[in-house]
Formats: structure tokens, C-alpha cells, sequence
């Protein structure tokens, strides 16, 4: 069900996205939209599918606290 | 070749800063948690902070006219080093982004719509953040001015009605914590809410002549301070020693109105408030982020980067933190250093190699 | 020439049809989006009807009939029973207009989750008045109730805390005749209390605030059931003091009003003088209280306690005309005394109790902090110690309607 909601939530993103695209002509943008897309909808599909996936701020946090050692102690 | 050609006017930007900045007001818990009842001041020190910040901002767009801070990263630092710079502001900005849509999500979730799963909230709201920015961020702008005397008089009329609950001793004892809670607390109020308003420097060059910009944004922030420190002398003086467990400051105070027996539930007034003020907010992030997109790509058109921009803002903001209190403790620890490095480093390296490319270059006009 | 004005014309209007048909299928996709958009204009992902809710007027929590449970008794509005006794001019027969359901389980929310079990609807608490422990409970400790009724998105700080000197759940069944609920009844009985000044008024964050500031001993009113008429009606009595979220005793009407005039919470008294003549009452419809603490000049630290009242003459029980400038100093002296008789034993009750209900630790705190580090940790000890100085003054500015008294021949 969440993936069929996600694929139409993109199926609408280009629906409304790539006829603009193409009428336009610019074959380089077109091709850098595409690529972005699917990239977005692979991001996307990946968010959904994994419940366990380490969020940003779980990422960044030990490169500054750790490594440059730059972090405020909670009050 | 220019992708925006709105214009704003000087007023619009200040009321646009002033709107942007009182989205945070969310975000006191922050603050409180560190320097408690003396957290009023924080606004004033943290001010002079981002005043520099600004300071720094509009050296750099003076000396590069009517040009947006990706375009000046290019012509400071050549096509590809100019690129990598804009990619880090563009991550800065998409991670503002998310975490703001996170952070009212997670609002919303809790107090105002519960059982509204958090997905379906961001996805409308972000819904309309696209639809504005599609239809041209110069209304938006236009706006911020109605939104911000809307929101300016929530406050007051707020803080008129409290007044009868509030014990102003709860200010006492003023200034007595160990010196670096207020280092902390300054650099905090400064990082995270002041110094976000580098969104901002993508949004100038529609002024027109950029000479003022810095003093626009300078007035905005004072603006937005004397409401800060309001808002949290309001919250300080009506929940007392509650303010350092409470995870929303100013909701609660306001939860707490009730006069008369009909002056009551004053929260959802709060509420609509700040999900309009978070648009705004949100809309900038998101307009900053698009537009630079597209300059990297070098595309004709920003407008068919909106939508999926706005798809990857809704994802990336399911991920960027897993929990309230996360962000809580993400907000308090790690959040100003890396802001900073976004706000304060990467404009200060441009800077400095902007003026040192310009003597280089008197130099040799000399020889 | 001619040719391309032609060539134009027909690029115009193969334009303007292509124009229509793209401009139809926006009309089509934008009705689409606006409808959905619709479905988000209701707000809340599920729905709450108003017929599905039992909106709680009030919650009384009490020890359970097994160890270590908890018994919650909710007060919910009954709609259908407010018309039915308000068309009925007596009310005492009518259908009750509010319906008293309880659940006991080990813990508060486990037992709220207990009431799906007895009662259709879903409970509201967001218009939740008070909350009353039962003086049992209170004595075991009140933290999980605190903390459950704070971190709640739907309840609300501005609750009234009470305790029941017996069980609290017989408080809510109340035989009222007036108000509808007895809910209505003890909210609106607590927001007079400004009348007389006998009873503190405790609020949710009120409570919270005086337990996270570790030295002062929280406060809450006290309640009890009285027959009148073999009915059986609340009543407000005295004060609970609580310390470590325990209740450890009482502070009497009279002590209460002590606490009141020194915290500025006190609005309104009447104070009755026995002279050698007869009675007189004074109206206190004024007063200021303020606890300020001061550096002796060894270098400790005292309090001084101020009060400043207005008052007026409104009762004369003698013959004497009292409205004459040396009569109203000596009751204005009178009435002074009144008051400080009133602190004082207030005073002697919180420290024989040792719990500062007064705040005298924080307001030492506020004003001489460095001082307060030190004598933080053995506060109860040093609050015991404590002898303030009171200054207590009363100015009486009016007689009330007449100036010499009714008595015979007087006129």
C-alpha cells in the first residue's frame, strides 16, 4: 500500500514535471531532471521501505562531536 | 542569464526576516533548557552574534551586485570549487528545510491534529509550500508583511491576556548561572534560528540594488528580537521553574489563558499562527534550495525543479531525525557548530578570498 | 506579405485551440487537487464526534481497594440531563445531568485505559476542572498523578488541585441544587474563595512550580462532605501541605488566611472584633503582602514580612460612633493585630510541619542567591529557625453607607 501511494505520488510529480520538460526542448535539462527524479524516487522508495534507516542528525552528530569535538554539553 | 526576475521592496524583507525568524519561536526550549530565567537576555546578546553575521553577508553582497550567494560563490571561487561551495549550502539548506517541516510536523503530531499520521501533515503542507514558490516567491514576500503584524499582534494580544497569571519575581535571580551557559545560550540563539536568514542571500538580488539588504536584514532581526525576548519574558514569568521541563515554552503559557471563562483555548489561535509562520519559513528554505539547484545545473528555469525538490524535502524530512527528542538534543549539543559552519565559515572563507583576490589583482595592476 | 499575415493567422488559431485544450486538462487536474484539498480542510486525520466523547469535568484519584492500585473516578457531562433539569423548575428529582464512572487499576492511565471497558465513549479531559486526590492517596504520594496530569497534551495546567479529607470519588457525588455538576460547583466555589480569603487557590502549575523549587512545600485546598438537611454537600476547609509529593498535615482556616495575607493571594476578608461595647466588622477589600528577605549585619539573612490593607467599617453592633478619626485608628490597631494573630500562626503551623509554604527559600534564592547556596542543602533546618519580623498595617478608608450607627433616639 505505501509503495503503491508513493509511486503515485511521483506518477503525479511527472505528470505535472515532464510535459513541460519536453515541450521545451532542452534536451540537457530534460535529461539532469530525469536522472534527479530517479534519484528522488529511489531516495524515496528507500525511506519507505526501511523503518531503521539512521536518520541525518544521528549522521553529522559523532563528525562534530567526536571528530572536531565541537558540541555543547545538554543542560 | 537570471532565473528570478521578481522584484520585492526593501520593507518586504524586512517583514520577510521578521516572519522567518519568529517561526522559531518553537525552538526556545532550546535556549530555556540552558540559561532558564535569564534566557530574555540571550536575545539581545545572540543579536550582537548574528549582527556580525549579517555584517559579513552584506560585505559580500555589496561587493557582488545584484547577485544571489550561489552566483557569487562562482565568481569568487571559479565554476567547480564555486560548485562544490553551493552543493554544501544547498545540503544546509534542504536540512533546515527538513528539520523546520520535522519540527512542525512533530508539533502537529502532539498538540493540534493527533492521530494525524506525521506523513500526511508534511505532505499537505509542503504541498503548499510548492504551490507558493510555484506561483513566484515575490507574493509570498508581499505577504510576509500581513503575516507579520498578524503574528506581532497574537503576541500582544497574548501577552495581555496572561499578564493576570504571570509572578514577575520568577526573573530572580538574574544573571547568577556559571558564564558558559550564556556563552552557550548566545551562540545557540545566534546559530539556529538568527543565522538561518543566510536563506535570504538568494532572495536579494530581487531588491534590485543590493545596497540595503544588509540594513533590511539587520532592522528584520532586531524586530524579531524584541518579539523573541518577549515571547520568552512572557513564558519565563508564567511558567517559572516549569519552563526547564516543559518541552514547548510558549504553548504552554499560552495554553495556560483563561479569562473570564471566555478568553480560553488561546492555543489554536497559536497554532494557525505558527503553521503560517513555519510556511513561511519553509518556503524560503525551499525557494533557496531550488533556486540554487538550478544554478548549479545551469538550467534556463527554476520552476521544474519545485515539485521534486518539495518530493525530497517530504522524504528527507521523515529521516532527518527520528524523534522529538533527538532533535531536542540534536538542537541543545551539536545543531549551532553546525549551523555556524554553514553560516559563519563558509561566507567568511568567500570573503576573505574575495579581498584577497582583489588586492592580488591591485597588485598587479600596479606592477 | 500578405501570405505570412495569413500563415499567422493560422499559427493564432491552431495556438488557441491547442491553448484550450491544455488549458481544459488544467482546469480538470486543478478541480482534482482542490477536491482532495477539501479533505484536508476538515483538519484531523480521524474523525471525534461530539456523541462519541464523554467530556470529563472532573477527575478524583484514590487509593484502590487492592495494594498498590490507584482508583480514578471521572465526572462526565451528561447533555441529555442538563435539559431535562432545566425544564424541571425543582431539579431535585430530575435526571442527574452528569454520570460518575470509575475504573481501579495499578497505575492512572492504565486505568483510564480500564474505562474502555465500562463505557462507550472515548474520554475528553481537555475541559477537565479539577482533579481531587483523596487525602489516603495524598498521604502515599501524589507524583504520578502530578506528572500524568502535566505531561498530557489534553489536559490542561490551569486544573484546581484539591484534596478530599475522606474519599475523593464521594466528593463528585455531591447532592447539589444550584449548579447542575459538581464539578461547576467546586470550580466556581474556588473562584469565589476571593471573598472570604480562607482557602488557597492551587492550579496545576501552581503545584508544579512550588515542588520544582525544591525548597518550598507545595500547597492544595481542602475539601470535605457535610449533611445538611440529610443531604450531602462539599465544603472547602483548610489547606494540605505537601512535601516530597506527600502530604504531612493541615494548615487550619485561619492559618490558611495567615499564608494568604502574607503571599498576596488574600482579596477580600471580613474581620470581626469583639470590643467591651459589642461586635464590629471590618472589610478588608484590600490587601498587599510581600516577603522580603534582608542581610543582618552579621551576615545572615532574615525575612520581613509586610502586609498593607485597605479596609472599611460595614458592621456596628454598639452604640459608640466609630467613624470619629481617633475611633478608626483604634480599629484600623484592631484589625492589625487580627492579621498578625493570623500569621503568626500560620508561622508557628508550617514549622512545626517544617514545609516553607510561604516561598521563603525562594525568595531568599531571588535575592541574596550566593547566600542561598549555602544554607540550600539543610533548608528545613534553617527554615525552622527563621523568626520574621512582621509589619502588618491597616488603613481604613470608609464607613459604608452611613457614618454614626443605628440606635435608638440616635437620629
Amino acid at each position: 500500500m505505501k509503495y503503491f501511494l508513493c509511486l503515485a505520488g511521483f506518477a503525479v510529480v511527472a505528470a505535472l514535471d515532464f510535459p513541460t520538460l519536453i515541450k521545451s526542448k532542452k534536451r540537457r535539462e530534460l535529461a539532469i531532471y530525469s536522472a534527479i527524479f530517479i534519484m528522488v524516487l529511489a531516495f524515496a522508495v528507500l525511506v519507505v521501505a526501511d523503518g531503521t534507516m539512521k536518520s541525518t542528525i544521528q549522521v553529522i552528530k559523532p563528525f562534530y562531536r567526536d571528530i572536531l569535538h565541537l558540541s555543547f554539553k545538554k543542560a | 542569464m537570471k532565473l528570478e526576475n521578481g522584484h520585492i521592496s526593501e520593507h518586504s524583507l524586512m517583514f520577510g526576516v521578521y516572519c522567518f525568524m519568529q517561526a522559531s519561536m518553537l525552538r526556545t526550549a532550546f535556549i530555556v533548557g540552558v540559561t532558564k530565567n535569564d534566557s530574555w537576555a540571550m536575545a539581545f546578546t545572540g543579536l550582537a552574534l548574528a549582527l556580525v553575521l549579517v555584517a559579513i553577508y552584506a560585505a559580500l553582497l555589496r561587493r557582488y551586485q545584484q547577485k544571489n550567494l550561489f552566483e557569487i560563490n562562482e565568481l569568487i571561487f571559479g565554476n567547480v570549487l564555486g560548485k562544490v561551495f553551493s552543493a554544501l549550502y544547498l545540503f544546509f539548506f534542504l536540512t533546515i528545510a527538513a528539520l523546520n517541516a520535522r519540527d512542525l510536523g512533530n508539533f502537529a503530531e502532539s498538540s493540534v491534529l493527533p492521530g494525524t499520521p506525521l506523513t500526511a501533515f508534511i505532505l499537505m503542507f509542503l504541498m503548499v509550500c510548492v504551490y507558493a514558490i510555484r506561483k513566484g516567491i515575490e507574493n509570498m514576500m508581499r505577504l510576509a508583511t500581513v503575516l507579520s503584524f498578524v503574528a506581532a499582534g497574537a503576541l500582544v494580544f497574548n501577552v495581555v491576556l496572561i499578564l493576570k497569571n504571570v509572578n514577575i519575581e520568577f526573573l530572580k535571580p538574574m544573571f547568577q548561572l556559571p558564564f558558559k551557559n550564556y556563552v552557550q545560550g548566545t551562540v545557540t540563539v545566534a546559530a539556529i534560528p538568527m543565522g538561518e536568514i543566510l536563506a535570504f542571500t538568494m532572495i536579494t538580488p530581487m531588491l534590485g540594488k543590493n545596497k540595503k539588504a544588509g540594513k533590511m536584514m539587520a532592522l528584520g532581526l532586531i524586530y524579531s528580537v524584541i518579539s523573541l525576548s518577549i515571547i520568552m519574558l512572557r513564558d519565563i514569568v508564567t511558567l517559572g521553574p516549569l519552563l526547564g521541563i516543559v518541552r514547548l515554552p510558549s504553548f504552554e503559557s499560552i495554553r495556560y489563558i483563561s479569562l473570564a471563562g471566555v478568553m480560553t483555548r488561546m492555543e489554536s489561535l497559536y497554532a494557525v499562527i505558527l503553521i503560517s509562520l513555519f510556511l513561511f519559513k519553509t518556503v524560503v528554505l525551499l525557494y533557496a534550495s531550488v533556486l540554487g539547484l538550478a544554478q548549479i545545473l545551469n538550467f534556463k528555469s527554476y520552476s521544474p525543479l519545485t515539485l521534486i525538490c518539495g518530493a525530497f524535502v517530504l522524504f528527507y524530512s521523515l529521516i532527518v531525525t527520528k524523534s522529538a527528542m533527538e532533535n531536542e538534543e540534536w538542537g541543545a549539543s551539536v545543531a549551532p557548530f553546525f549551523s555556524l559552519s554553514f553560516e559563519l565559515m563558509l561566507p567568511v572563507i568567500a570573503l576573505a578570498t574575495a579581498m584577497i583576490k582583489r588586492m592580488l589583482k591591485k597588485k598587479e595592476a600596479q606592477q | 506579405m500578405k501570405k505570412s499575415k495569413k500563415q499567422k493567422l493560422e499559427a493564432d488559431y491552431f495556438k488557441t485551440t491547442k491553448h484550450r485544450a491544455l488549458s481544459a486538462a488544467r482546469r480538470l487536474i486543478s478541480i482534482v487537487i482542490c477536491t482532495a484539498l477539501i479533505f484536508s480542510l476538515s483538519s484531523c486525520w480521524s474523525r471525534r464526534e461530539l456523541n462519541t466523547l464523554a467530556i470529563v469535568l472532573a477527575t478524583a484519584l484514590d487509593v484502590g481497594d487492592k495494594p498498590d492500585t490507584v482508583k480514578v473516578t471521572a465526572q462526565i457531562v451528561k447533555p441529555g440531563g442538563i435539559k431535562a433539569s432545566s425544564t424541571s423548575s425543582g431539579g431535585g428529582t430530575a435526571e442527574k445531568a452528569f454520570s460518575n464512572i470509575a475504573f481501579t487499576d495499578k497505575s492512572i492511565l492504565s486505568a483510564l485505559g480500564g474505562f474502555t471497558h465500562i463505557t462507550n465513549r472515548r474520554m475528553y479531559f481537555s475541559h477537565n476542572k479539577v482533579l481531587i486526590f483523596g487525602s489516603e492517596l495524598a498521604k502515599r504520594g501524589i507524583a504520578e498523578g502530578m506528572d500524568t496530569f502535566t505531561r498530557n497534551f489534553e489536559t490542561r495546567m490551569n486544573v484546581y488541585v484539591l484534596v478530599s479529607k475522606d474519599k475523593a470519588a464521594d466528593i463528585l457525588d455531591e447532592e447539589i441544587e444550584l449548579e447542575q455538576m459538581p464539578a461547576n460547583h467546586i470550580s466556581e466555589l474556588l473562584e469565589n474563595q476571593g471573598l472570604s480569603s480562607e482557602t488557597a487557590i492551587v492550579t496545576v502549575r501552581d503545584f508544579n512550580i512550588a515542588t520544582l523549587s525544591g525548597t518550598m512545600a507545595p500547597i492544595a485546598p481542602m475539601i470535605e462532605l457535610y449533611n445538611f438537611k440529610e443531604k450531602k454537600k462539599a465544603r472547602l476547609e483548610g489547606t494540605a501541605v505537601f512535601k516530597e509529593s506527600r502530604m504531612i498535615g493541615e494548615l487550619s482556616s485561619t492559618q490558611t488566611r495567615g499564608l494568604l495575607w502574607i503571599t498576596n493571594k488574600a482579596k477580600r476578608h471580613t474581620i470581626t472584633i469583639d470590643t467591651e461595647l459589642g461586635k464590629i466588622d471590618l472589610i478588608i477589600t484590600g490587601s498587599k503582602g510581600s516577603i522580603k528577605p534582608y542581610r543582618n549585619k552579621d551576615g545572615t539573612i532574615g525575612i520581613k514580612l509586610m502586609v498593607n490593607a485597605q479596609g472599611c467599617l460595614e458592621g456596628n453592633e454598639t452604640e459608640e460612633d466609630l467613624s470619629t478619626l481617633e475611633n478608626i485608628q483604634k480599629l484600623s490597631e484592631l484589625a492589625e493585630e487580627a492579621i498578625r494573630a493570623d500569621i503568626e500562626s500560620s508561622i508557628k503551623q508550617a514549622q512545626a510541619l517544617s514545609a516553607d509554604v510561604f516561598g521563603f527559600g525562594e525568595s531568599i534564592r531571588r535575592d541574596y542567591p550566593k547566600e542561598f547556596e549555602k544554607i540550600k542543602d539543610n533548608w528545613d533546618q534553617e527554615f525552622v529557625k527563621i523568626k520574621p519580623m512582621l509589619e502588618v498595617e491597616v488603613f481604613l478608608n470608609c464607613t459604608g453607607g452611613i457614618g454614626k450607627p443605628v440606635k435608638e433616639g440616635g437620629g
